[in-house]
């Protein structure tokens, strides 16, 4: 150090080097995080699959029994009834697992709802069920 | 080039550690980028596959009974033997059969007829018993008790018979008799065994020539010279001729016949076991045993048991049956239900052993064909049938019966091969009563779906 300080001509290539080195590795880093980070989110939505194996109208009630049968964990964030959002019984589904999911719907009889259920990773699930006459 | 490069870094060698940095930084994008790419082409496979999978439900039909369960090793022969066949050809009503034979029991216990006579009663003779001469009960000379069977003789010379009571040896291939009989003083031809053959009276032994000192002397002979296998077989001890001085005595007489023996009689044991997997205990409403069968003797009835494992015997106690079923020299038909006390006769693992017996012996060697021996279950379930028309084996999940105020789930684990079908019983499900759906759905996710009434 004292050598240094007698002789800055030394200092600035140093320097240089460490922070060239350290801009570097921080660069890299944040390219490797932002990487894993997307990659990541992107690798669990295409893991997830999911169905409703049966649809079961009950009173002011309308019961979705959800089997997952993809790759990841999936929960349940929203369900539509004609595109309008329901209060429901909230689910979470480990892989090949299965639940009811039960929505409060006041539903008239022989009549086409549109159901949609959204996980939290956006995965939609939508078809079409008639009510019982 | 690569060459300058590297001069450039041997002479700057400030440069390398940057690069090496962003190499391996590069390299570790690439393998998450590659893992996403591999995970992309995994998951594209699954929905692939799940495309390729054509699974129906071709038929739902309730069923009250399961199929039939038959031996699956040799029958074990108890009393008889087998003549012709195997235990396979019991498996189905068809043209073959397994034959068995009749033989005569030799393996039962033995009967007495006489059981330890030592002359202690208060009547003399014995009932039963008779004697002439001077047979007198006397406690001069006993081996067992206070009192013996004496003879004393006389100036002279005395002679006299003990003889015992008739006895059925009509059923038996063995008498056994056994006694003790006492010495004083006999000489040969003095004191002698008779046996009874139904028309004669036949000396067996002159005692004396077998043992001939004085005192108590052990008696004992299997009898198996036929002649003597008379309902009317009797035993007498014949004192001849005695003089002065001279006793002969007898006591502690057992005389036994070999049981069961003579007589021609077929017992024979199968093992069944129920395939508790399709048809739990706890479904079960009752079991049926099934037979057909062909005798060439109508005068004997056949009867169907089973081991009941609580009393460890085997028995129909409790069947809807218990009368046994008379041949007709043709192939006949014969089944019993175990009724509610099945349980009984069928052990946790679902075992239950059958066995199939004649009445009693009797003298005639029977021939019995056996074409068919079976049991089943009563249940009140239900039959899928499963046909997969796709190009991969589709694995079934879940299984659903619904009708308008009933959806039913059920977990089932059921593989059914490419191009194959498969018939699914479900004991714990019974179809409703007017028009339904049945669903079934796969691990991929594929559901087929089935209406009937």
């Amino acid at each position: 150090m004292k050598k240094l300080w007698r002789n800055r001509r030394g200092v600035t290539p140093v320097l240089s080097s460490l922070l060239l080195t350290v801009i570097a590795v921080a660069g890299m880093s944040i390219a490797v995080t932002a990487t894993y980070v997307i990659t990541d989110g992107l690798h669990d939505n295409m893991g997830e699959r999911d169905i409703v194996e049966d649809v079961w109208f009950t009173d002011n009630q309308v019961s979705l029994y959800v089997r997952n049968v993809g790759r990841v964990l999936i929960e349940i964030d929203a369900v539509y009834v004609n595109s309008v959002s329901q209060s429901f019984s909230p689910l979470e589904l480990e892989q090949d697992k299965h639940g009811w999911v039960n929505v409060t719907y006041n539903w008239n009889a022989d009549t086409a709802y549109e159901i949609k259920i959204v996980t939290k990773r956006g995965t939609q699930l939508v078809d079409y069920y008639m009510s019982p006459s | 080039m690569w060459t300058i490069t590297c001069r450039r870094l041997r002479k700057d060698r400030r440069g390398v550690s940057n690069i090496i940095v962003v190499v391996l930084s590069l390299l570790i994008v690439l393998a998450i980028v590659s893992n996403i790419v591999l995970w992309n082409y995994e998951m594209n496979q699954l929905d692939w596959e799940k495309m390729r999978e054509e699974v129906s439900i071709t038929n739902v039909e309730s069923v009250t009974n399961s199929s039939w369960f038959n031996v699956q090793k040799e029958y074990t022969v108890n009393t008889g033997s087998i003549t012709g066949g195997t235990y396979v050809d019991t498996k189905a009503v068809d043209g073959s059969f397994e034959s068995f034979i009749e033989e005569v029991d030799s393996g039962s216990s033995n009967v007495t007829l006489i059981d330890t006579e030592s002359f202690e009663e208060y009547w003399w003779p014995p009932f039963g018993w008779s004697e002439t001469g001077n047979w007198a009960k006397e406690s001069d000379y006993v081996i067992d008790g206070s009192y013996s069977a004496d003879f004393d003789g006389w100036s002279g010379g005395r002679s006299g018979y003990l003889t015992s009571p008739i006895m059925d040896c009509s059923d038996t291939d063995t008498i056994y008799v056994d006694f003790w009989w006492y010495d004083s003083g006999l000489s040969n031809n003095e004191f002698l065994i008779e046996f009874y053959d139904g028309h004669t009276w036949d000396t067996y032994q002159d005692l004396n020539q077998l043992e001939s000192g004085n005192g108590w002397h052990h008696y004992t002979e299997a009898v198996t010279d036929s002649q003597y296998f008379v309902s009317n077989f009797q035993v007498r001890w014949r004192a001849n001729g005695l003089g002065r001085g001279i006793t002969g005595c007898v006591d502690l007489v057992n005389i036994k016949k070999s049981a069961g023996s003579g007589l021609y009689s077929l017992d024979f044991t199968g093992q069944f076991n129920i395939d508790l997997s399709t048809y739990p205990l706890e479904y079960i409403q009752t079991v049926e045993l099934q037979l057909r069968y062909r005798a060439d003797d109508l005068a004997e009835n056949w009867y169907l048991k089973a081991h009941n494992w609580t009393a460890s015997a085997y028995s129909d106690i409790g069947f809807n049956s218990t009368m046994g079923h008379t041949p007709t020299m043709g192939w006949d038909d014969y089944a019993v239900n175990l009724t509610d006390v099945w349980q009984s006769y069928v052990n946790s693992n679902g075992t239950i052993s059958v066995k199939f017996v004649d009445q009693n012996g009797d003298s005639d060697q029977t021939s019995v064909d056996i074409d068919f021996l079976g049991v089943r279950v009563k249940i009140d379930g239900t039959k899928f049938t499963f046909e997969n028309d796709g190009g991969l084996t589709v694995h079934l999940v879940s299984l659903w019966v619904i009708n308008s105020t009933s959806h039913q789930r059920y977990d089932v684990n059921v593989f059914v091969n490419s191009a194959g079908a498969r018939n699914y019983i479900r004991c714990d499900a019974s179809l409703p009563t007017g028009s339904y759906t049945v669903k079934v759905v796969t691990e991929r996710g594929n559901t087929a779906v089935y209406s009937g009434s």
